[in-house]
């Protein structure tokens, strides 16, 4: 199928009105969630997840997805207007963006951050749209032992990238691959772990672990505070940036939408990578890297870019390959699965509506956000002087019923308690959930990769050595694993990790 | 945080060790044929590995900044407590006493009991926000709650 067809194929599906209703739901959900603190777009796409159930897969992965790229605009509205980042990956945005509020071109902030995350949005969504085939065409050749040794890569990337210590965050990536264990056995169908409790024979599900790791356990972690939340009182005006902003501006957006997508790619990259590399690089290129912290309008645009452009790039290994990068993509890929459509490298050749569908969505829902970032921006800020103690009911309220409706049992809501518990107390002890989340999600996959090819290979580990995507993917992991002992990028490592924490 | 890690990697390769253990009872296989207790195992014991190297690194290198409040301190313990009790209550009580009942009730509690707001305020976001939820969710996306000691008069 040639581009311009494909492209047709997809807006005919995205633009059926349903799908137009359900992509100006999902992105207006993830701008919601953006703006406010306390949840992120993972948590949100956890309690909604079983809501989509009983819509086609289409419509489902374009509201999951609306609420991912909606959150990383929504995001930067708190940041600029409160200093505090209403998800992870706006956390850069705070230095400069608040800075720029405080000395009254909130609107510029607002504005540029918009138009760039828009420019990064559609994009990224061509490069997708180029690199995807082409990926999935070689990804047809993999086998279990590529697959096994791409899933190593990915969880070190994820351990190295994200955490400050890699000895814990190995630790939770062990704990979670043997928590994507419980349950039924995937080759010999006996039961695993599961102490005779019948709740647990199909094994512990994703919703109620993320809602308890990232829900429950933030509202912990938000009680313990007293809440300072100040919105900066600035009358928002200019929101249309000028011509000085966009020629201080344009380079930071075209560097960002390139870094931010291909660091999307890599597993344990995303938004949040992206953002904080686009930063640090922004501020090296700046002819004045002295006025980065005080208001430059470089430190908004180029880690606004990139966060959304991040976003898209993530969507590469998913669709492609079908191994999620992140834990939103690990949630995308078990809405997949529950649906029917695994990702994979044959997605795109059995499901092309799909794919290509998604795909123009996030084309109209760029669209659809540029509108509500902008001429809506004073709604956005009226929601934001809600008070944490009337919004943490909800999102409790919010994750128990997310809980409960993935299999109707009280059981669920259990273990998201304890998930919850659990989470507050790693964040108490500095243990990294994303690692153990998606060990979780990939261990399964794991477990049955590895022991195919050890089938196959009659019980010879020399089989991940002999194929030669498989063996770039293992000494890769080895060198990211190693390289954290050599002092010099021990010390560069933690700094960045340390500024970003 | 190293004492903190001290104890937790301890704690950490308790775990590892049972897991271990269960991975064992399930059998290991062999490379040729792996079975089911073949990744646990293995998983089990990387993890006790990495937790007993955890607590060596606890033991020989230099923590962070002296004199750091420790994680507990001035910490507003209570609420947190307050609210996974009443959580795990609900969770208990959520099939006897119904969707409606239980989750009105906990919401007032979360309300009142954990940032305290006057009883009206209370009393009006519990019902709103208990509504709301229950016709987004219950009747439009038609999630099938319990209707507990309410089952007469929704006829179930």
């Amino acid at each position: 199928m040639d581009f311009l067809s494909a492209m047709q194929l997809g807006f005919s599906t995205a633009l059926q009105p349903l799908n137009i209703l359900y992509c100006f739901i999902g992105v207006f959900i993830g701008t919601l969630i953006g703006v406010l603190p306390g949840i992120g777009p993972s948590g949100a796409i956890a309690i909604l997840m079983p809501v989509t159930f009983n819509i086609p897969s289409v419509s489902a992965i374009i509201i999951l997805a609306g609420i991912y790229y909606g959150a990383m605009y929504g995001g930067s509205t708190t940041s600029i207007l409160v200093n505090i980042p209403g998800e992870a990956a706006s956390v850069v945005t705070c230095i400069d963006g608040y800075q720029m509020a405080r000395k009254g071109r909130a609107g510029p902030a607002l504005g540029i951050s918009a138009f760039g995350s828009f420019i990064a949005g559609i994009s990224g969504i061509i490069l997708l749209a180029v690199l995807a085939p082409s990926l999935a065409q070689i990804a047809l050749d993999f086998g279990p032992p590529e697959f096994f040794s791409l899933m190593i890569l990915g969880l070190t990337l994820v351990i190295y990238l994200g955490s400050a210590s890699m000895i814990k965050a190995l630790m939770m990536a062990a704990f979670g691959v043997v928590l994507g264990c419980i349950g039924q056995d995937p080759i010999l169908g006996n039961p695993r772990l599961t102490y005779g409790i019948e709740a647990l024979f199909d094994g512990v599900d994703l919703i109620p672990v993320i809602m308890g790791l990232f829900g429950i356990s933030e509202v912990l972690i938000n009680l313990e505070k007293k809440e300072q939340r100040e919105i900066y009182e600035t009358e928002i005006k200019g929101l249309l940036p000028t011509r000085e902003d966009w020629k201080q501006s344009a380079k930071p957006i075209a560097r960002g939408t390139l870094l931010g997508f291909f660091l999307g790619i890599v597993p344990g990259g995303g938004a949040l990578l992206a953002s904080f590399a686009s930063y640090a690089i922004e501020k090296k290129f700046s002819k004045h890297p002295e006025k980065f912290g005080t208001g430059a309008i470089e430190g908004v645009a180029g880690p606004e870019t990139a966060n959304n452009a991040g976003t898209m790039g993530a969507m590469v290994p998913l669709l492609t390959l079908g191994i999620p990068s992140n834990v939103v993509m690990a949630l995308l890929l078990a809405a997949l699965m529950i649906h029917g459509t695994p990702p994979g490298p044959i997605l795109i050749e059995s499901h092309p509506d799909l794919f290509w569908g998604i795909l123009a969505s996030m084309i109209l829902g760029n669209f659809l956000l540029l509108l509500l970032n902008l001429p809506l921006i004073g709604m956005w800020v009226q929601i934001l002087k809600v008070p944490y103690k009337v919004l943490s009911p909800l999102i409790i309220m919010f994750c128990l019923i997310g809980a409960y409706s993935v299999h109707l049992n009280v059981v669920d809501i259990v273990i998201m308690l304890f998930f919850g518990g659990l989470g507050y107390l790693m964040k108490k002890y500095e243990y990294d959930a994303a690692p153990l989340v998606l060990a979780f999600i990939l261990g399964p996959m794991l477990e049955t990769a590895l022991r195919q090819s050890l089938i196959v290979s009659h019980g010879s580990l020399y089989i991940f050595l002999q194929r030669p995507y498989s063996l770039i993917s293992l000494i890769s992991a080895l060198i990211f694993l190693v390289l954290p002992l050599i002092p010099f990028i021990r010390k560069k490592r933690k700094k960045l990790i340390a500024e970003g924490g | 945080m190293q004492r903190n890690d001290r104890y937790t990697s301890i704690l950490w390769a308790i775990l590892g060790l049972y897991i271990a253990y269960e991975g064992y009872v399930l059998k290991l296989g062999t490379l040729k044929d792996p079975k089911s207790g073949f990744l646990i195992f293995w998983t089990g014991m990387v993890l006790a590995g990495l937790s007993f190297i955890l607590f060596l690194q606890s033991l020989f290198i230099a923590g962070p900044v002296n004199g750091k409040k420790g994680i507990w301190e001035g910490i507003e313990w209570r609420k947190g407590t307050k609210m996974m009790i009443a959580l795990f209550a609900y969770a208990l009580v959520f099939k006897s006493l119904g969707f409606i009942v239980s989750t009105f009730f906990l919401l007032l509690f979360l309300f009142k009991g954990i940032e305290p707001q006057k009883w009206k305020t209370a009393l009006v976001l519990s019902s709103v926000t208990m509504v709301v939820c229950y016709m987004v969710f219950g009747l439009f996306l038609e999630l099938q709650f319990p209707s507990g000691i309410l089952s007469g008069l929704f006829g179930q």
